[in-house]
């Protein structure tokens, strides 16, 4: 046994990393490079070895030895000779087949006689392929190469993507040294560091792939660097039309791009240019439940050069199968976790790219980008007229009548108070009640419902600190850049939703002035199903390292006494 | 390196536990567990060290069984009928105490009632009361000697005599180094063979039909009590020599149950840094520390053994903790003083919740008239007398589950006529 070293290896893939270890900085980094963070509370983070995550290792060309290495180098305990099989098994896996270009036509090859006799007789990729140029070669009908990419994953062979990509139609365009309103403006180094991974040089190894950053962090500007880098007309994709609009300011505001050269796509506007924004939601609009998808021809109107996918883990089933046919495009999937609630994590990888930079967020909250953020859960009780209501609803009706706890209101009142000054975010899901807080607070609303030239005057107040409180819906759960809140309140959420919690968290973790300091309240209803949907988001919020406190408050307002650990 | 574990210890507290929150139905035919209850219980158990599981066959089911008998014999838990009236295993009051012990007190409780001691000896530790001076129960004391005694005309006298020669032969180990067992044995039949009186070898011979030399009988005797008391609750520690053959030595455990030593020492104390609470409510062990283990497993949900995650703390550990007598003082006690990195005050928040949210309710058979009007249920109410009373305004209770037929007459003779019902819900 030794120890100092930090990383205790697990024969079930899991690798726990003592934070306290003189070596765990090191150990770490080299951790990142082929294994996926599942959690890091605040002693003892866990990470996992997948095939995707050996693959995306070695996609950034490390060797499986390379890998041993690194965990023998720091491991506390001997490395469990299984894992030491697992991973020489998987890293062998990846590069025998080999996807390549001959002209107009796509190839696959490998250097084994077998494997491609498995291959060929695999029921995904069999049904695929273009008919068998010799023993060890195949050729791929150019619009199946992402399927083809996509089976082989399945099979446990990953292809390695050479065959190139179409440049697309040119466009120069340079990031400005200064923004339109005057302030420096240059890549941070982990945003460079993320660029250049992407970019590699311009080479076939790059050009595809995800760029993992935590939410705050400027992924954005990411994509503009890959932008820049490329030269070339791109396409957008994001969640909603706030996000696009944002886009599109980030891209006037930190490019030299005019603004003739960039269009947005959406339900509201169908302008394609250069540079296009669109939404998710307009690309997979159709007509009726079983007509075709009228908008995915979007992907054809141009030549585009470069596809950015933001918020990647989001990205619907229409939109992955029209980006199975565009595997000659670059395309760059930029997100704050590779891990997607419908588990399609290998479709990402197929159709997307390998990972090609991750920065985890204590390291960029220590560097000071981002805001350090506490948690607190705020428990109150159900005021005991609406306890009989509660008692005798049905479970899924019990979750909203506690969610809706009219005593809510003088709560948040309360938080607001101890934190005067500072821009606030309400944050619920039910818009009555959302309605009563903002009537409450005397601060204006912001649903799904606002018409868009309400919801950008109120961001555009917000951002300009003339407006000190916004209660906002699930519309803020995504991408709306709000960069000057630093205080959120939490009233109501969907079910305890980590991937909600983490969106909403989100929304305050931009560099503050001072402190750097955001906080994030949650309001419960103590004794009541919407605590323990709490305890989730709880779970959630310390899995990921954040500082969690619970406090009861009685309907005066005042703490009541109960977990004095807590103050 | 002898590896020793008080694991009857970890049985009879996960068996209890599994047994607490919820009684555990038995079958009708032989009052035994069904098999899935049996898996779900021994998943609960912690695996043994091959030095242990080399010395004897301590598999699961056997080590079940055995924790069960040791639970049933200190009155712990018992077979009881559940409202429907079907046999179920379920903890007792006691049982509950000697849980919400913290863990030295908990190993020591076990030891106590096997401690080769003079009655009054007993009497004059634990004094005359059920709760002892420094907190812990009062076992009903077993003695050292297996679980098949000696009795009837051979006379009890036997057992307390091989109780006595073993502790000698036992305590012949203080301070040595993992020794033979067969040592340990040949100088237990040289030296202290309670059975070697002649006349003790006549009554046996007639009592159990043994042969003539009943020097086996004592070996016998001494391998009993090494198999199920000593190596099980941790007072021998096990090793093997380079030939395959067993080495054993007398632990702290084993200076305790052999009056060597006053008192246990607690495991917990001087704990290296081994063990972190993380504010997801897992529970990592940054190297193995079995004590910590078997603290920690009485209120948290195993996820592994030795190294690594190995515990979940949620809400259903700790009811289930709660139900089976664990305070949440206990709790809060072993979580403090094992985890070195401080317990994240969201993890103690939560567990005093969740603790504070338990509560024990008590069920019982009941006789109810129901009487259909408010007067009429007073009427019945004022010819009932003490053996009946009002619990909702037309119901009416007989608190001790039966209507006398003294009283069957005095309400017909008042003109109120009782007959049998069924029950029939609301609509």
């Amino acid at each position: 046994m030794r120890p100092d070293d930090p990383l205790i290896v697990q024969s079930d893939h899991a690798i726990l990393v003592d934070v306290a270890s003189p070596r765990y900085v090191e150990a770490r980094d080299a951790l990142l490079v082929f294994a996926e963070l599942v959690k890091s509370p605040e002693h003892v983070h866990t990470y996992r070895i997948t095939p995707l995550s050996i693959w995306n290792a070695c996609a950034a060309g490390r060797a499986g030895s390379e890998i041993i290495g690194a965990l023998e180098e720091y491991a506390r305990f001997p490395v469990p000779d299984t894992i030491r099989r697992s991973v020489v098994d998987l890293a062998s896996r990846y590069g025998r087949v080999r996807l390549l270009r001959s002209g107009d036509e796509l190839l696959l090859e490998t250097d084994e006689p077998a494997l491609a006799e498995e291959l060929a007789r695999h029921r995904g990729f069999g049904a695929l392929h273009g008919g068998r140029l010799d023993p060890t070669r195949f050729r791929i009908p150019v619009e199946v190469r992402g399927r083809v990419k996509q089976a082989l994953v399945q099979a446990g062979h990953p292809a390695e993507d050479l065959a190139g990509y179409t440049p697309g139609e040119r466009l120069p365009m340079q990031l400005r040294a200064r923004t339109t309103g005057g302030h420096p403006f240059a890549l941070r180094a982990y945003q460079d560091e993320a660029v250049a991974a992407f970019y590699a040089g311009g080479s076939t190894r790059g050009g595809s792939g995800v760029v993992v950053l935590p939410c705050g962090a400027g992924k954005t500007i990411v994509g503009l660097g890959c932008m820049a880098s490329f030269e070339a007309s791109t396409l957008v994709l994001t969640t909603s039309i706030t996000a696009a609009r944002q886009w599109i300011e980030e891209i006037l505001d930190k490019t030299n791009l005019p603004a003739d050269r960039v269009g947005e796509y959406s339900g509201h506007t169908k302008d394609i240019r250069p540079v296009t924004v669109a939404t998710y939601n307009i690309l997979t609009h159709r007509p009726a439940k079983n007509a075709p998808f009228t908008h995915l021809g979007l992907f054809d109107e141009r030549d585009w050069g470069l596809i950015i996918y933001d918020e990647v883990h989001l990205l619907p089933a229409p939109v992955f199968q029209v980006t199975a046919g565009l595997q000659a495009r670059r395309r760059l999937g930029l997100t704050a976790t590779l891990v997607r609630e419908d588990g399609r994590e290998d479709d990402v990888f197929a159709l997307i790219g390998p990972r090609r930079a991750e920065v985890p967020w204590k390291v960029l909250e220590r560097e000071g980008w981002i805001a350090r953020a506490r948690c607190t859960e705020v428990r109150l009780p159900l005021p005991a007229e609406y306890r009989m209501e509660y008692a005798t609803a049905e479970p899924r009706a019990r979750f909203r009548v506690a969610a809706e706890n009219p005593a809510k209101p003088e709560v948040v009142r309360r938080i607001l108070d101890t934190h005067p000054g500072e821009p606030a975010l309400v944050i619920g899901t039910y818009v009555e009640q959302l309605r009563m807080l903002g009537k409450a607070l005397g601060a204006p609303v912001l649903t799904g419902s606002t018409s868009q030239t309400r919801r950008e005057g109120l961001l555009a107040r917000f951002r300009a600190g003339t407006l000190p409180v916004l209660v906002v819906s699930k519309v803020a759960n995504f991408a709306i850049d709000l960069p000057d809140a630093s205080l959120a309140v939490q009233v109501s959420g969907t079910f305890g939703s980590r991937q909600e919690e983490a969106q909403r968290l989100g929304r305050i973790l931009r560099p503050k002035p001072g402190l750097n300091q955001a906080h994030f309240y949650t309001l419960v209803s103590r004794d009541t199903v919407e605590q323990e949907f709490a305890l989730r988001r709880q779970m959630f919020l310390c899995e990921q390292g954040y500082e969690y406190r619970i406090e009861d408050v009685e309907p005066s307002g005042r703490a009541n006494g109960r977990g004095p650990a807590d103050r | 390196m002898s590896t020793a574990r008080p694991f009857l210890i970890e049985d009879m507290t996960a068996l209890l536990l599994a047994c607490s929150a919820e009684p555990t139905r038995l079958r009708k035919a032989d009052r035994d567990f069904y098999a899935r209850d049996r898996t779900r219980i021994a998943g609960a158990m912690r695996p043994l060290e091959g030095d242990l599981l080399a010395l004897a066959d301590f598999g699961l089911d056997v080590r079940l069984d055995h924790a069960w008998s040791m639970l049933s014999r200190l009155g712990f838990a018992r077979i009881e009928s559940d409202l429907s009236g079907a046999p179920v295993y379920t903890g007792t009051r006691e049982g509950r105490e000697w849980m919400e012990l913290g863990d030295v007190m908990l190993h020591r409780v076990i030891l106590d009632s096997l401690r080769p001691l003079m009655e009054d000896e007993v009497e004059r530790i634990h004094g005359r009361s059920r709760k002892m001076a420094h907190g812990a129960i009062r076992a009903p004391r077993l003695g050292l000697f297996p679980f098949q005694r000696f009795g009837g005309y051979l006379g009890g006298a036997i057992n307390a005599e091989c109780e006595r020669a073993a502790a000698e032969a036992f305590r012949w180990l203080v301070d040595k180094p993992p020794t033979p067992l067969d040592t340990l044995l040949e100088h237990a039949v040289a030296a202290h063979n309670p059975l070697a009186d002649p006349q003790l070898q006549r009554r046996i011979l007639l009592g159990y039909g043994v042969a003539r030399d009943v020097s086996g009988l004592w070996l016998r005797i001494l391998s009993d009590m090494i198999l199920q008391y000593l190596v099980p609750l941790g007072a021998l520690a096990v090793a093997w020599d380079d030939e395959g053959y067993p080495l054993i030595e007398l632990t702290a455990a084993g200076r305790y149950l052999f009056g060597l030593d006053s008192d246990l020492p607690d495991p917990l104390a001087g704990l290296p840094d081994s063990v972190r609470i993380q504010a997801d409510f897992h529970i990592v062990f940054l190297r193995p520390a079995p004590a910590a283990e078997r603290a920690l497993g009485r209120f948290s949900e195993r996820l592994g053994t030795d190294v690594g995650t190995l515990f979940r703390i949620t809400p259903e550990s700790v009811r289930i903790a709660a139900a089976a007598g664990l305070t949440e003082r206990t709790v809060l006690e072993a979580l403090e003083a094992t985890c070195i990195g401080g317990l994240p005050r969201n993890v103690k928040r939560e567990i005093q919740g969740w603790m504070s949210s338990s509560r024990r309710l008590t069920a019982r058979m009941a006789l109810v008239i129901d009487c259909g009007d408010e007067e009429t249920a007073l009427r019945v109410a004022a010819e009932g007398g003490a053996k009946l009373r009002m619990i909702g305004s037309t119901v009416v209770e007989a608190p001790e589950g039966k209507l006398p037929a003294a009283l069957l007459r005095k309400l017909a003779a008042a003109g109120l006529f009782v007959e049998e019902g069924v029950y029939e819900p609301w609509d």
